[in-house]
């Protein structure tokens, strides 16, 4: 199913994760929510997704009906560290519902714009769908 | 890379860190697939995966061994570590 509704839950990698220093997470979130307020159904933080403590909380707020953008390691590395959370909450990991970022090696700038590109995308190819 | 830290705590004093039992390894690579760090390096030589950056290896992740298909890959105990980590993080000076 086909939705406009986003959500941005990163995963910070335990906030000491090597190829993610040079990003100030809550610069970078603090951003996020100003910059989409009234855009995105929500945004959250989560130190490791891919724990199983992530993996729960994926699984109690993860619905149908939102395409949850992920701000976190490279997207392959992705497609299998978040699989068991997506599973758990019975989400599939397809186009329609997830769409990963890669923060690696990335500044807050660089990451900030590839999430609005994000945001910006899901929302104009929806659009575009509809009309 | 030095002068890394997890939560305030210099991450060598933490030793948390994969093993590769060489025996059992296959070097399918696998665990480089998952890792998003860089902890590991395949030796073509030998067809084996080796550890190459022990220290990139975030502190009480061990999801690279789950996709180990010969569970080669082992870690230290990961409740002791929580352990020693509450200890160091007591320890630890105040700002």
């Amino acid at each position: 199913m086909k939705t406009n509704k986003k959500a941005i839950l990163f995963c910070t990698c335990s906030g000491a994760c090597p190829s993610m220093t040079k990003i100030d997470f809550w610069a970078l979130a603090e951003r996020v929510r100003l910059e989409f307020e009234g855009k995105i159904e929500f945004m959250a933080l989560h130190p490791r997704l891919c724990e199983p403590d992530g993996e729960r909380f994926m699984s109690n707020i993860l619905k149908e009906g939102i395409v949850y953008i992920t701000p976190a390691c490279k997207e392959n590395k992705q497609q299998k560290l978040l699989r068991d959370g997506f599973e758990k909450a019975s989400i599939p990991m397809d186009a329609d519902h997830w769409l990963p970022i890669s923060m690696a090696l990335e500044d807050t700038d660089a990451v900030f714009q590839k999430i609005k590109a994000a945001v910006e995308g899901v929302i104009g190819e929806r659009q575009t769908g509809k009309e | 890379m030095a002068g890394r830290a997890y939560m305030g705590i210099p991450r060598d004093k933490i030793p948390w860190r994969p093993y590769i039992n060489p025996d059992e390894c296959i070097g399918c690579g696998a665990c480089m697939e998952t890792c998003p760090n860089g902890v590991y390096v395949m030796n073509e030589e030998a067809g084996k995966v080796e550890v190459d950056a022990p220290d990139n290896c975030v502190v009480v992740c061990d999801k690279c061994a789950g996709f180990c298909p010969q569970e080669a890959i082992s870690f230290p105990d990961k409740e002791e570590t929580k352990r020693l980590i509450g200890r160091l993080l007591k320890e630890a000076p105040r700002p």
